[in-house]
Parts: structure tokens; C-alpha cells; sequence
């Protein structure tokens, strides 16, 4: 494809939503392929083999163990502003949102951090998979108490949630389909049980630090009698159940439902969900095929889906610092950077409840919004990181004495911005006019010029439609 | 492969302030014998600051007092990274985060500091090993310029060795009679240098299996006893062929069965688990099972040794020293 407005707004669109953010570079990279070539690029992560955290772990010893939220916040930020595999991440973050797993009542920073790594790992894969390593995670097992779920003593906390929240939907299933299903799951558990929930109640470091946790599955504690799912019956246990949760029609529309949400908009589009289940169907759960449909869909690349997400806080953060360039290697800064985004309202690896966040225009309040943009213009105003050095200098291709309108074009090209309204850029451009024409022309001009670049950056990192994807 | 080194004790304790460790990361047995260990703690939020300190102990256990803290000030540590005592008696300490050498008193009175961050000679990007030479020559691993550089104790710049294509982010740093010993940390490699500071030979990872070493010990019986950063143990060298790996063995130690003493309710529920699982799937993975493991190595940063014989390596991600002995005493 070529370098067409057309084309690089479509890819664009494409970075943002499975992607981590879009740069000029990158979209001018992808345009020289297809579209349909770009998505299967995001499609593969093993593709492009992450970065060694070798050195995140050895500047920073805290993130080596992650025994703290904070490491561990700040050890996932830096992960997902170095990704190569940004859809990897996306998917993740996805997993994390909808199987909401919090630290505040873990104690246990590494343990939601392993759950992480799982969803890196299966989160593109067969439902089936996904949930079934969920139900071994020893984090969720810890997070609805299925470690106490035990024969003749059944807790239906995660039984529950796996079907309410996790797969089928409210209105799907019984009563007894609840009960059976956390009959199904007696026995799952997590190796020193005691020994590890004693610790958690007590928020218990010593004498060494933490321990990760371990699944085991306990045969005495497991009720292997009759139990009656979804109308069938049998003596069945956790994967039974999972067989037959993923091949339920209202899996398939509650999943993909939650995906056209994510990857499309907050608005719901009955057909397209209605298609993405067909699809979800037809290939047993594979995720990977789902996004290849709703990625390749017109309704994703529909104009009227464009830059009509609120960004999530923490894809405001790491698009604006994959912008920038900035922490690309480590600095004890990117805990300031993770603490940014707890105070816009997501503080990732401890969501506010199982149901994760509430998403869209709920991101957006007074206080937090003044966080975004506090944030955002703190990040792109830096001109010692190299992406800023990379807008200036693009800026500066342009000749030595740039006009406010060039100087705001350039500016939204170098941004990968190729979508800003008019009305907008006049404003911009009146902002720009200010000061007049900008001189790179004699030495003592340039930093002034340059200062010039990044109040202007600032100001389109404040806009509405940055904010969005 | 060989019994060089045998388990002695364990001392430590995750401790906030007082009596433990924080992340230890380097330490030196200072002229009066005691134990001066470098605690990095992190992350660096004001509530933690304060973490960052020396704890001064016995080499069996017995807590003495600690000085230092977190912050950017004169006399102060952001991410210390290494410490060792001059010919006089005073202590250094380098900070990787301000480029910084800061030296005190052995009670952590600040005498005077030095660096300047940069790339040009004499200055400094994240240092990350100070090692003192019998004549009273500072080496610092400049790690993010890829040197040693060679001050004395004043400061004053004297040499730069090794640069771009020669060493690679290195870190630990030994002396054996003229020979510089560096752990060339992102090359897995052990590069020695002569007194001109020429590499004379490398130990590879191919030989040595060293991933991201971190500090090395030279033995007066001629062994090299390599933390083996990556690979969470610690390796003994015979020259360059390892001839026994150690992945640690840790007990409860005295500050840590003071506290089981006094949580009677957590030391019983630990006694009945089993802390030395089977580990399956992704607890095998590289580092994993440092992290299910508590006996294990969990990032071992650096090694050294007193008069008596005891070998202290410093378990950073799990707030101790694993003690060893050596005993097997036949030349290589």
C-alpha cells in the first residue's frame, strides 16, 4: 500500500487498537505492505522475540525479586514501552481486565505478575486453554478462594465467577450449574497451603521474602460424584467442565462481545458480535482467528470507530512514552512514570474488583483528567529523549524558518496524528501563530525553537482526540 | 566435578531498618573484621528511602549497628552499587543512579565524595564495582562506558581501560598479584587484564557456562569463585574449567529464628510445608526456581572472604548471606 492520508489514518488505527500506540515510523514501515499483512504481523509475537530483561532486573534489584507492587507495576510499564510484540501485551492487558486478579488481597506481587506472563504466553491461543491455565493459576486460585474448596465443603466463589464473569454471562446457567461447577473444581488448589495463606493474612515477607505460589491438585480433596452441567451429566471434573463452557454458544457471544468492546467500541454492534461468535464457533475457541476476523472487519476500520475509544490510562502512558522514546533503558524514574497511571485511575496487577475496571468515558473525571494530561505533557515535553529529538528534527527538515501552519502539520505527521480535525488544527495553528514564524536559521534561535516544538507537542497531547484511540 | 565449598550458615534477615537486610548487594569485611553490607533496597518512593543503608554485623551473626540512607544529598545513596575500605580505614561506597564515590568513616561520618557523570575520562556512568589495590589505586567498573577507570583515593583520574568492544557493562572486579579480574557482565565472560590494562585472556561462556556474572573471587589456593548472576548460583573455577556448582543451600538463620520464635503460629505452619518442591513447567524456566525455592541463590551479586576462611555470598533478592567454607585446599 502506499504512503496515502488514507492509508497511514487505516494503520494507524490498526497500531493503536492492537497495538500499544502508533509512531511515524512504524505506520510508514507497514504501509509498505498490506493491511492484511500488518494485522498477521501483530497476529504472530513469536515473531518478533521480546527484549532480555536482564538489565530492568540488574539496575533495578527490586524488580529482580518483585516482591513490591510498585516493582512489579513498574517492571510490566517497562515491558510494555519495550515490547516488540505489542499485541501480546494488549492481550494481557485484556485477559487482566477481564480476569481480574488484584494484589490487595494477594499480598503477593509476583504471584498476579505470573498470571501476566500465563495470559503473554496463552492469551492468543484456544479459550479452552487460556482457561484452563487460569483455573491452575495459583493467583486466581488464591483470588476466589479456591484453595478452600474442597469436598463436602465446596467454595463456589470461583465456580461462580468462571461463569458469571469469565465465559457464559449472567442469565446463562443455574443455580445448580454454579454448585456443580465448583464441585467440578474440589481439589484444585495451591501446593503448602496453609503454610501460604498464614503468610498472606499477614502480609508476611520474612524471613526472606516471598514464595512463589504453586498449583497442586489434591485427589482427597476432589468430589468426584454425579454432577448435572448444562444438562449433561456425569462424574466430571474442572476440564469437563471447561469442555463444555467453551463449546456454549453464549461463550462464544459473551467472549467476542467483550473483544468487539476492547479491540472496536463501547458501543455494541449485534451483528458484528453475532458474526465474531459465528467465527468463535467455527475454530473451537481460537482467539487468534477472532481477531483475525474483527481486525480484517470493515466495522473495525469504519471511520465512525475511529478515535472513539477513551484510552485507557495505562495505553495513554505507554503510547505517549513509545512516542518519546523514553524509558528505554532502565531509570528509577518509570515508578514515578507507573505511579502516573495508578493516579489516572488504573493501577494495574490490583484492580478495584473481580470485575476489573469500568472502561470508556468512566476513565475521564476531574481529577483524573487533569492526571492524563498532566502526565502525557510531562512525558513529551522532554526533549532529551530521543523520540522528541526525532520530532524536532523531522520538524527541522522542513527548512530553517518554518510557518505556525507547517510547523502544526509537521508536528501531527511526526506524532502519527494524520486524523486531527480541522477545527482542531486551526486552534492549534492559532496557538502556533503566537510567536510567528519558527527560526532554526541562526544557532541562537534553535533553542528557543526547539522549546517552541515541545509547547506545541504539549498542546496536542492535551487534545481530545489524542486522548483516544 | 569437585567439593571446593562447603555449606557453613546463613545470615540475614528482610528488614526494613535495624537488624537485616534490604536487596543486599556488595559488601567488605572491614579492617576491624566486621561485616559491611550494602543494602540497595528500591524501589526509590520516599517510604522506602530510608531503607537504603549499611548494616554493620559479626561474620556469625551478631547485628552491630547501621548507618546511610536513601536520597540525593552529599553523603547520601540513590542506587548504591559497591563498597570497600581504603588503605586508612574509610569506606566507599559507589552510587550507579548520581555517578558518585562517597567515602566515610567506618561509624558513617562523610568524609568527602567524588564524580562527575559522563563519558569523557575521568568521568562517570553508572559505576558499578569499587575494589581497592594494595597501593592505594581505586578501580571503578564504569559500566555504562564499558571501563575500569583508575583514580586515587583523592579522585584524581589516572587511567581508563577496556571501552567499547573490550568490556561490556562490566561489573565485579578482583585483584591477583598485577592481574585485573573483571566480570565482563553482559559478555558472560571472566577477561583478565595486565597491569598495562590489556586483555591478556578471556573465560567464555562457552567454557564456563557463566551467564551475566556478576562479582569474582580469586582464592589464595588458586580457585575462582564466580557469582553466576543469570544462572542463580555460584560457580568455582579451576582456571577457566568450572569444578563445582553451588545453587545455594540457605537455613533459617539467627535473626530468622528469632522472629519464627516470636510468630509461633507461621513457624509451625512452615515447618509442616515442604520448601524444597518438585518445580514443573514455567517454575523450570531461567530464574524461576530462585523465586519457588527459598534455599536457592535469588541473584548473587557479589562474594567475599575474611581471614578466618568463611565465604560470604550476598543473596540479594533474598536479603542474606549464604556462608560458605572452603574445603579443599589442593592448588589448581
Amino acid at each position: 500500500m502506499s504512503l496515502t492520508p488514507e492509508n497511514k489514518r487505516l494503520f494507524a488505527h490498526l497500531l493503536r487498537r492492537a497495538g500499544l500506540g502508533a509512531t511515524r515510523v512504524e505506520v510508514e514501515r507497514l504501509c509498505n505492505g498490506t493491511y492484511e499483512a500488518a494485522v498477521e504481523e501483530l497476529l504472530y509475537p513469536e515473531l518478533h522475540p521480546n527484549m532480555d530483561d536482564d538489565l530492568i532486573r540488574r539496575y533495578h534489584v527490586d524488580q529482580n525479586s518483585l516482591m513490591l507492587i510498585e516493582s512489579s507495576q513498574a517492571n510490566w510499564l517497562y515491558k510494555l514501552v519495550n515490547s516488540r510484540s505489542p499485541l501480546e501485551e494488549k492481550m494481557a492487558l485484556f485477559w487482566h481486565g477481564l480476569f481480574a486478579t488484584a494484589y490487595g488481597k494477594l499480598n503477593h506481587a509476583k504471584a498476579v505478575v505470573n498470571q501476566i506472563d500465563m495470559f503473554r504466553q496463552f492469551g492468543l491461543g484456544n479459550l479452552r486453554a487460556i482457561l484452563l491455565e487460569l483455573s491452575k493459576d495459583p493467583a486466581m486460585i488464591f483470588w476466589l478462594d479456591n484453595k478452600d474448596n474442597k469436598m463436602g465443603a465446596p467454595n463456589e466463589n470461583y465456580g461462580r465467577e468462571l461463569l458469571e464473569l469469565f465465559s457464559m454471562g449472567i442469565g446463562q446457567y443455574t443455580e445448580e450449574d454454579v454448585q456443580n461447577c465448583a464441585r467440578s473444581f474440589t481439589g484444585w488448589s495451591i501446593r503448602n497451603a496453609e503454610y501460604m495463606s498464614r503468610r498472606a493474612e499477614r502480609d508476611s515477607i520474612w524471613p526472606y521474602g516471598r514464595l512463589d505460589w504453586q498449583f497442586e491438585y489434591i485427589p482427597q480433596n476432589h468430589d468426584d460424584g454425579v454432577k448435572t452441567f448444562l444438562g449433561q451429566t456425569g462424574r466430571f471434573n474442572g476440564e469437563d467442565i471447561l469442555d463444555m463452557i467453551c463449546s456454549s454458544p453464549a461463550t462464544a457471544r459473551f467472549i467476542c462481545e467483550k473483544l468487539y468492546r476492547y479491540f472496536v467500541s463501547d458501543a455494541i454492534d449485534e451483528r458484528s458480535v453475532d458474526e465474531l461468535a459465528r467465527v468463535f464457533l467455527k475454530c473451537h475457541g481460537d482467539i487468534r482467528q477472532v481477531l483475525r476476523e474483527l481486525f480484517n472487519s470493515d466495522y473495525f476500520k469504519s471511520i465512525h470507530n475511529i478515535r472513539s475509544k477513551v484510552m485507557s490510562p495505562i495505553e495513554l502512558v505507554v503510547q505517549t512514552c513509545r512516542l518519546a522514546e523514553s524509558h528505554q533503558f532502565p531509570d528509577w524514574t518509570i515508578v514515578l512514570t507507573a505511579m502516573d497511571v495508578n493516579f489516572m485511575g488504573q493501577e494495574i496487577l490490583n484492580p478495584p474488583t473481580v470485575e476489573g475496571w469500568h472502561t470508556g468515558s468512566e476513565w475521564i473525571e476531574t481529577g483524573s483528567l487533569v492526571e492524563r494530561l498532566n502526565a502525557s505533557t510531562k512525558e513529551i515535553s522532554n526533549s532529551s529523549h530521543p523520540g522528541i529529538r526525532s520530532i524536532i528534527d523531522f520538524v527541522r527538515s522542513y527548512g530553517p524558518t518554518i510557518e505556525p501552519e507547517t510547523l502544526v502539520h509537521s508536528c501531527l505527521e511526526a506524532m502519527a496524528v494524520y486524523d486531527m480535525p480541522s477545527k482542531t488544527i486551526e486552534t492549534l495553528v492559532e496557538y502556533a501563530s503566537k510567536w510567528g514564524n519558527l527560526s532554526f536559521a541562526r544557532p541562537d534561535s534553535i533553542p528557543c525553537s526547539e522549546q517552541r516544538v515541545t509547547e506545541l507537542l504539549q498542546m496536542i497531547v492535551s487534545t481530545r482526540e489524542y486522548q483516544m484511540a | 566435578m569437585k567439593s571446593v565449598l562447603a555449606y557453613s550458615h546463613t545470615i540475614g534477615f528482610l528488614s526494613n531498618e535495624g537488624r537485616g537486610f534490604n536487596n543486599p548487594i556488595d559488601m567488605c569485611i572491614g579492617p576491624d573484621g566486621l561485616l559491611y553490607v550494602l543494602n540497595r533496597a528500591g524501589p526509590e518512593v520516599g517510604i522506602r528511602l530510608p531503607y537504603k543503608r549499611v548494616s554493620v554485623c559479626t561474620s556469625d551473626g551478631e547485628y552491630i549497628r547501621e548507618f546511610g540512607t536513601g536520597g540525593i544529598r552529599p553523603g547520601e545513596f540513590w542506587w548504591p552499587s559497591s563498597i570497600d575500605y581504603t588503605a586508612s580505614g574509610e569506606i566507599v561506597i559507589a552510587d550507579e543512579a548520581l555517578d558518585r564515590l562517597s567515602f566515610f568513616t567506618p561509624d558513617g561520618q562523610l568524609t568527602h565524595h567524588f564524580g562527575v557523570s559522563g563519558r569523557d575520562a575521568g568521568q562517570l556512568n553508572r559505576p558499578s564495582y569499587v575494589k581497592f589495590a594494595s597501593d592505594g589505586t581505586l578501580y571503578v567498573s564504569d559500566s555504562m562506558n564499558h571501563r575500569v577507570q583508575l583514580f586515587t583515593t583523592e579522585g584524581e583520574y589516572l587511567a581508563s581501560w577496556g571501552g567499547i568492544g573490550n568490556l561490556n557493562f562490566p561489573w565485579g572486579l578482583d585483584l591477583l598479584g598485577s592481574d585485573l579480574f573483571v566480570c565482563d557482565w553482559r559478555d558472560d565472560s571472566i577477561k583478565v587484564l595486565d597491569e598495562a590494562g590489556d586483555i591478556t585472556a578471556t573465560f567464555d561462556s562457552e567454557h564456563t557456562g557463566l551467564y551475566r556474572p556478576s562479582h569474582i573471587l580469586t582464592t589464595n589456593s588458586g580457585y575462582f569463585i564466580v557469582s553466576d548472576w543469570g544462572n542463580n548460583r555460584v560457580v568455582v573455577l579451576a582456571g577457566s574449567d568450572p569444578v563445582q556448582l553451588l545453587y545455594g543451600q540457605a537455613e533459617d538463620s539467627k535473626w530468622a529464628e528469632d522472629y519464627l520464635q516470636a510468630n509461633p503460629q507461621e513457624a509451625e505452619a512452615r515447618l509442616s510445608a515442604n520448601l524444597l518442591p518438585d518445580l514443573t513447567g514455567r517454575q523450570t524456566a531461567r530464574g524461576e526456581p530462585s523465586a519457588n525455592v527459598e534455599s536457592y541463590f535469588w541473584g548473587p551479586t557479589a562474594i567475599e572472604s575474611n581471614d578466618l576462611g568463611d565465604i560470604f555470598i550476598v543473596d540479594s533478592c533474598r536479603h542474606r548471606l549464604q556462608v560458605y567454607r572452603e574445603i579443599s585446599s589442593s592448588n589448581v
